[in-house]
This record gives C-alpha cells, sequence and structure tokens, in this order.
C-alpha cells in the first residue's frame, strides 16, 4: 500500500513537469496542424463558415504557376547549403592544425550569424548597390563590367553569396570538434602504408564527418527551403517573379493577397510536405554515405 | 654524404612546413577580410552625409552622427527596442525553465505513458513551420482575438519548445543520479531535487540555450510582421529597421547605421558569452 501511494505521487510528479510542453504543444501546435488539414479541404476567408470543395485546393495549387516559380527560385538558392558545407570543410580541414590564433579565426567567421537578418540584407543592399556601392566600384577598378547585382538575372547568385558569407562560421564551429576527433594515429597508419592526400581525404576524413555532414545537409536544406526575410528585406518588401519564394506566397494570404485561408493552408501543407518527403528520402539514401562509427 | 642529403632533405621538409604555415595564414586572413569587410563598410556608411555615398570614403569628411540622431528623432528606435525585450524575454526565460522541467521529468521522473509522450514531442520536430503558419494566424484571429497583439509573439514560448527540451534532458541524463538520491534520502521532494539540484547544476545548459534562444528572437521578422506588422507603436527593432527603406525609397548613411544599431545588442552578447553560444551550437546544432 504504501509504496502504492510512492508511486502515485511519483507519477503525478511526472505528469507536472512535462505538463506545460505537453499542453502548450497541443493547444500551439497540434491545433493548428489539424486544422490546416480541415481549412485546406474548404473555402474559407475568415468571415463566412468554412465550405467543404474537396480537393479543389490542392487542384489549384498545382496549377499556381506563381507558386511553383517561387519553388523553382528557392531550390536554386538551395544549392547554397550544399556549397556552404563544402567551403567551410575546407576551411575546417585548413584549420584543423596545431598554430595559433585559430580561435580567432573561428570567432571572426561565426560573426555574421549572430546579427539580425534585416541588418545584414541592409548592409548587402548596399554592397550590391549599382553605381556606389562596394562591389560595383570593386570591379570598377579591376576594369571589369559590374553587373546588377539584384536584377533578375544575379539576384539569386548574389543570394548564395551572401548565404555563404554568413553561414560558414556555425558550421566550423562543427566540424571543428569532430576533425579534432579523429585518432591521429589512423592518419599515421595510413601515411605510412603510402595513402596520398586524396585518399587520406576519402578513406580517413570524410567517414568521421559524415554523421555531422549529414545533419548540416538535412538541417541547412530544411531552414533555406523555409527562408522569408532575406528574400523580403533586400526586395523592400515588393515582390517580384525573380524574388518571390514558396514562405513569401504563401503568407501573402495574410493580408495582400485577400483571406483565402482555405487555398493558403492547402499550399502549406503541400509545400510542407515537399520538405517531409525530402527528409525522408536522405534519411532512406544516408546508409549510401554516411558511417556512423 | 649521407649525412649531407639527410641534412638538405630536412632542410626542405622544414622550408615546406614553413610554407605551408604561411598560406593557411594567408587564407585564413583573407576569409577573415571578406566577413569583415561589409561591416565596415557598412560602419563607415553610417557616419557618412547621405550625399557622401555617391563618392564613397573609407574615411568620412565629414564624419556625422546625423543619421544615428535621425534613428532617435524620425525612427521609433528605442520604442522598438523596449518592445522587443517586453515581447522576447518573457517567453525565452520562462520558456528555458518550462523546457528543463519537462526535460527531467522525461529525463528522471517513471510514470505510464512517459516514452510515448516523449517521442511525440519529438516527432513535432518534425513538422515543417510552413504547415501550421496560416492555421495559427487564423486560429489566432478567430479563437484568440490576438491579432495586432503581441501575444502571439510571447504565450506559446512560455511553454516552453521540444527541441531545448530534447537538448536539456541530454544534459539532465548527465548527471549523477547519486545526487538525487542523496537528496531523497534527506527527505527532498521531487521538485526540490529540480530547483535545488538540477536546476543549478544544469546552468551552462540553460545560459547556452538562453543565449541561442534570445539571439533568433531578438533578429526574428516574420512573426512579429504577421502579428503586430500593421500597428506601427507595437512594431520590434526589426520592423522598424524595416521601415527606413521604402517602395523605391533606400536611404543607405541611415539603413547601415540602423543595422549598426541592432547589431549593437546581439554582438555585444557575443562578445561576453562567446562560450554559452559556441557550447549552445555544439549542444543544439545550428536552428535556421
Amino acid at each position: 500500500m504504501k509504496l502504492k501511494t510512492r508511486n502515485l505521487k511519483e507519477y503525478c510528479w511526472g505528469y507536472a513537469f512535462v505538463a506545460p510542453l505537453i499542453i502548450g504543444l497541443i493547444l500551439f501546435l497540434l491545433y493548428p496542424l489539424v486544422s490546416a488539414v480541415v481549412y485546406s479541404f474548404s473555402d474559407y476567408d475568415l468571415f463566412h463558415k468554412p465550405e467543404f470543395v474537396g480537393f479543389a485546393n490542392y487542384a489549384n495549387v498545382f496549377k499556381d504557376a506563381v507558386f511553383w516559380k517561387s519553388f523553382k527560385n528557392i531550390l536554386l538558392y538551395s544549392l547554397s547549403v550544399p556549397v556552404t558545407i563544402f567551403v567551410s570543410l575546407i576551411l575546417s580541414v585548413v584549420m584543423n592544425q596545431d598554430l595559433k590564433g585559430m580561435k580567432t579565426y573561428r570567432l571572426i567567421y561565426f560573426i555574421p550569424m549572430v546579427c539580425s537578418s534585416v541588418a545584414v540584407m541592409f548592409i548587402w543592399k548596399w554592397m550590391y548597390a549599382p553605381y556606389y556601392g562596394l562591389l560595383d566600384s570593386f570591379f570598377t577598378k579591376m576594369g571589369w563590367k559590374a553587373p546588377l547585382f539584384l536584377d533578375k538575372d544575379h539576384f539569386i547568385g548574389s543570394m548564395v553569396t551572401i548565404a555563404l558569407w554568413g553561414g560558414l562560421g556555425g558550421r566550423i564551429l562543427l566540424f571543428t570538434p569532430t576533425l579534432r576527433n579523429i585518432s591521429s594515429s589512423l592518419y599515421e597508419a595510413a601515411r605510412l602504408d603510402g595513402a596520398g592526400w586524396w585518399q587520406i581525404f576519402f578513406r580517413i576524413t570524410f567517414p568521421s564527418i559524415s554523421p555531422i555532414t549529414f545533419y548540416l545537409f538535412i538541417t541547412g536544406m530544411t531552414g533555406v527551403l523555409q527562408e522569408f526575410t532575406n528574400f523580403n528585406v533586400i526586395s523592400g518588401g515588393v515582390f517580384s517573379e525573380t524574388t518571390i519564394v514558396p514562405v513569401w506566397y504563401i503568407y501573402l494570404y495574410t493580408g495582400e493577397y485577400g483571406y483565402q485561408f482555405g487555398y493558403a493552408s492547402a499550399l502549406g501543407i503541400v509545400y510542407g510536405l515537399v520538405l517531409t518527403v525530402f527528409v525522408i528520402i536522405n534519411f532512406m539514401a544516408q546508409k549510401w554515405w554516411v558511417k556512423y562509427d | 654524404m649521407i649525412e649531407k642529403n639527410a641534412l638538405n632533405e630536412l632542410k626542405k621538409y622544414k622550408a615546406k612546413r614553413v610554407l605551408a604555415k604561411v598560406l593557411t595564414y594567408v587564407l585564413l586572413t583573407l576569409c577573415a577580410a571578406l566577413i569583415l569587410i561589409p561591416f565596415l563598410f557598412a560602419f563607415v556608411t553610417s557616419f557618412t552625409e547621405p550625399m557622401g555615398i555617391f563618392d564613397f570614403k573609407w574615411i568620412p569628411s565629414p564624419i556625422t552622427t546625423e543619421n544615428y540622431e535621425k534613428l532617435f528623432t524620425d525612427y521609433n528606435i528605442l520604442g522598438g527596442l523596449l518592445n522587443t525585450l517586453i515581447y522576447i524575454l518573457p517567453p525565452i526565460t520562462i520558456g528555458v525553465l518550462t523546457s528543463a522541467m519537462a526535460a527531467y521529468g522525461f529525463a528522471r521522473v517513471r510514470f505510464p505513458g512517459r516514452n510515448l509522450l516523449f517521442f511525440s514531442t519529438l516527432a513535432t520536430v518534425l513538422v515543417p513551420g510552413i504547415i501550421t503558419m496560416i492555421p495559427s494566424f487564423v486560429m489566432y484571429a478567430n479563437i484568440y482575438n490576438w491579432v495586432g497583439t503581441p501575444l502571439p509573439l510571447i504565450v506559446p514560448g512560455l511553454f516552453g519548445a521540444a527541441m531545448t527540451m530534447f537538448f536539456m534532458k541530454q544534459y539532465i541524463e548527465g548527471i549523477p543520479k547519486s545526487l538525487e538520491e542523496a537528496a531523497f534520502i534527506d527527505g527532498m521532494s521531487r521538485g526540490g531535487v529540480f530547483f535545488r539540484i538540477i536546476l543549478p547544476l544544469s546552468k551552462t545548459a540553460l545560459i547556452a540555450q538562453f543565449v541561442l534562444s534570445f539571439n533568433g528572437a531578438y533578429n526574428d521578422y516574420l512573426g512579429p510582421l504577421l502579428y503586430v506588422g500593421t500597428k506601427e507603436e507595437l512594431f520590434t527593432l526589426q520592423l522598424v529597421l524595416q521601415k527606413i527603406q521604402t517602395k523605391g525609397n533606400t536611404p543607405y548613411t541611415l539603413m547601415t547605421a540602423g543595422a549598426v544599431m541592432a547589431l549593437i545588442p546581439t554582438l555585444t552578447m557575443f562578445i561576453f558569452a562567446q562560450r554559452y553560444f559556441i557550447e549552445g551550437i555544439v549542444m543544439t546544432g545550428l536552428k535556421e
């Protein structure tokens, strides 16, 4: 009997500890999640009762040229993720030496990561400004013809550059401890066997860092594919075929594009499913290249 | 002869090492310069007169503070900063605490349904935010009538976050059980153990999570835009900043001054709490 009351007390503590988080998730995540599904099958504008329309919203998503244009834009932009990971890896390998000052370099590379996107975009908008921006002056000084960095042909490239500039520090920070943990005896053995630099990299270094690379790729992609702020701020809040991205497009249905919440929910679900499928495929494909010890 | 050869080889080897060292520093310094130049360019621009940008000089003549003055007189930058702090401090302080509480519950307390609840909580992390953006907006508009108030930015965070809970759990699992057991023998309750033993021992993790959450919330733009974007008196600092540029008008000297102002709080925190930033990132990974 005594044991039972003691157990009961323990259960109560357990539920009490986890209750706030669980309640919060039900109220502010589960409820919207379920209503997303309900709305996506209805015509709903906030002022009238939702009206069931079957799959009409989903059919329209697939015919929505602007949405697919925004999807194309963000896919091109997402190239910044592998590029950033690759450059960070090179820098991390270079920094993985017993040399003075490496910590300082790591801190400098990290600075952009703590800066607000709005501030960073202001700075880069000025960097990219036609005629007077720093890059334009630099190109002119070198005798090259400066392009319009934010026009439709260069916009995504310029955005990728910003992502690279801002994304190195965090990745380097995560590569560093992993690289340091690779046992030096492995390298010595390989060198004694006459392995070259490339062989050492692909046989020893890369397998050891593949889990963190996989992690960086997945989190990077899901983050970048839901990017909004950078695109919105650098284009001054004015969207065009060049600057529109999925989250921004869906956001437009909370005001500018009227209140078509049924359709906007369907857009959100379709895009969310695209992201989820992408993650699942990658988890299945990781057995081909990710080595966990 | 053999000795001389060996000596030459050694010299060559040493020369190679020195060359590699020099190249390393050249590359790393070049990259550091590329990271810092945009900041420097913006910083100098912010002290330049509006017309000075057409003939940019690295040392502006005259050096002016008019851009900064204008930020205080024409834009409500202090109000924006104050709003930001009012909106973000309650959810991140209390949110880190409630997350830690749940983490302790999942890590050390046995109760029926614990695993099911834990894995369901963890699964929510996988739901892409874009799915719930629209229905959340509808919910705050319809059920709570909170659109046009900062409450959607404040209240949900008070309940904690699954991600923070998960990493706090990892940390708490590393605290030896024997410490708790000793406290139980002394008659301390579960609650007492959490507040007097677990929380103080998790200080590093708590601060790291706090620092990262602060940085994320301070820099958030989409959330405030959705919920207070139509009410200028409720603007966060990021929204005040964005208002400096208008359609077709980009006053770069003002924009860069605004950027510099907005960077001061997070950069200061980064300088003083580097350790926690780094620990937090290594512990939590990158949140984007």
